[in-house]
């Protein structure tokens, strides 16, 4: 018995920010920010959007036929940047905007940029479990809650989006099965990146550089060791946008061609737990892929990695 | 292991990370933001001196190394002791 993701809603705020423009005010240059940061936009969302807003506007974008709300009976949101104070929890709010049953599990979970890889691992887990059938699992993580438009480390990075992925036990054929997984945590390195008294976002971008070129390349490489797998044999590497830059240096690091690992941040910025979403949503129904990594680092530091297959 | 003899090690390994830009062992004075070296470089360089010497350069100690002579003397210091 395993779980399959079924399909994938995103979500993107309108609106965008300049980067080229805000990288000036910095004294960046446009090759900064075109070969090493990546994205020449950031979305923003407007300031009187919710991030369960952004959650309720994701599942509204799940394009499958075969997609009920009325059987939805879990509920998961990735977020560290919840409605007001986080209390009620998002879910919650995400739960009655959209109207879900009244048997219906919700709940929140806290983590970023590994979030999406933790949180398929944690609704497979739950749903065979408990025998839930149709599982919404959301990220929505709007850092522009918590950037500093005049922090050089930050400001031009992040971007806000969301995405609700519908995860079933049934599925419709041809579907990708959530499979094994690794996780990591450095604890230690929790204060690299942070929000601050005042409310703002801090970023150490050395050591949460150091630790995903050093730690993403071992983690995946025991994944698939313990899978009985070579990296020849993934068709893609979905890893966390973070930037180009650290994108690119996993993939020089492992070997890898540039094709096999995609760099999608161009647009929209890093979107914290939705870079792999966002990566996975334009590739579900590709069908030269057959097997995917993906694999998500960041805030904690914590870092997970999973193997998806076609089934 | 001397600093001129880390010096064209070092030299190598930014031709390896920026092959586009003109490094040359003899510039010791000259800063690696001036040969147009970013701070995500930066970044890159100290992971692969760490791995490659075998050392750990501090965030602190990080922020004082300017000059390609600043990073060979740090590396030279660090091995010797």
């Amino acid at each position: 018995m395993t779980t399959f993701i079924r399909a994938i809603g995103v979500y993107l705020p309108s609106a965008r920010i300049d980067n080229l423009d805000r990288a000036a005010g910095f004294g960046a240059s446009e090759t900064f920010v075109r070969e090493k940061l990546g994205p020449l936009q950031l979305a923003i969302k407007a300031p009187e959007e919710e991030t369960s807003d952004l959650a309720v506007q994701a599942v509204r974008n799940i394009d499958a036929p075969d997609f009920d709300l009325a059987a939805v009976d879990g509920l998961i949101v990735c977020t560290q940047n919840p409605d007001g104070h986080g209390l009620p929890h998002t879910s919650a709010i995400v739960h009655a905007k959209l109207g879900l049953s009244g048997e219906c599990a919700a709940f929140d979970i806290s983590l970023g940029c590994s979030g999406f890889v933790y949180g398929l691992a944690l609704a497979r887990s739950f749903a065979q479990t408990y025998g839930l059938r149709n599982v919404l699992l959301v990220t929505a993580d709007p850092y522009s809650k918590v950037v500093e438009a005049g922090d050089r480390e930050t400001a031009m990075l992040f971007g806000d989006g969301a995405t609700a992925s519908w995860l079933a036990r049934d599925r419709g054929g041809g579907e990708w099965a959530i499979g094994p997984a690794k996780f990591a945590t450095s604890g230690k390195g929790a204060r690299y990146l942070h929000v601050n008294d005042e409310g703002h976002l801090r970023m150490k971008g050395r050591e949460i550089f150091t630790f995903a070129a050093v730690e993403a390349p071992k983690q995946i490489d025991a994944l698939l060791v313990q899978e009985g797998l070579g990296r020849g044999d993934i068709d893609c590497y979905l890893l966390h946008q973070g930037s180009r830059y650290i994108v690119d240096t996993i993939r020089d690091r492992m070997g890898l061609a540039p094709d096999r690992v995609p760099v999608e941040l161009t647009d929209y910025g890093n979107t914290i737990s939705s870079s792999i979403p966002m990566l996975l949503a334009n590739r579900l129904s590709d069908p030269d892929l057959r097997k995917l990594v993906l694999c998500g680092f960041g805030v904690g530091l914590s870092m997970a990695s999973m193997i998806l297959e076609r089934k | 292991m001397t600093e001129s003899e880390i010096l064209p090690q070092l030299v190598a390994i930014l031709k390896d990370l920026s092959p586009s830009t003109q490094v040359l062992a003899g510039q010791t004075e000259r800063t690696l933001e001036s040969m147009g070296f970013d701070s995500l470089d930066v970044s890159g360089l100290l992971l692969k001196l760490e791995e490659r010497y075998d050392i750990s350069i501090s965030e602190e100690e990080a922020e004082n190394l300017q000059t390609l002579g600043d990073f060979a003397a740090s590396i030279a210091a660090k091995k010797a002791g």
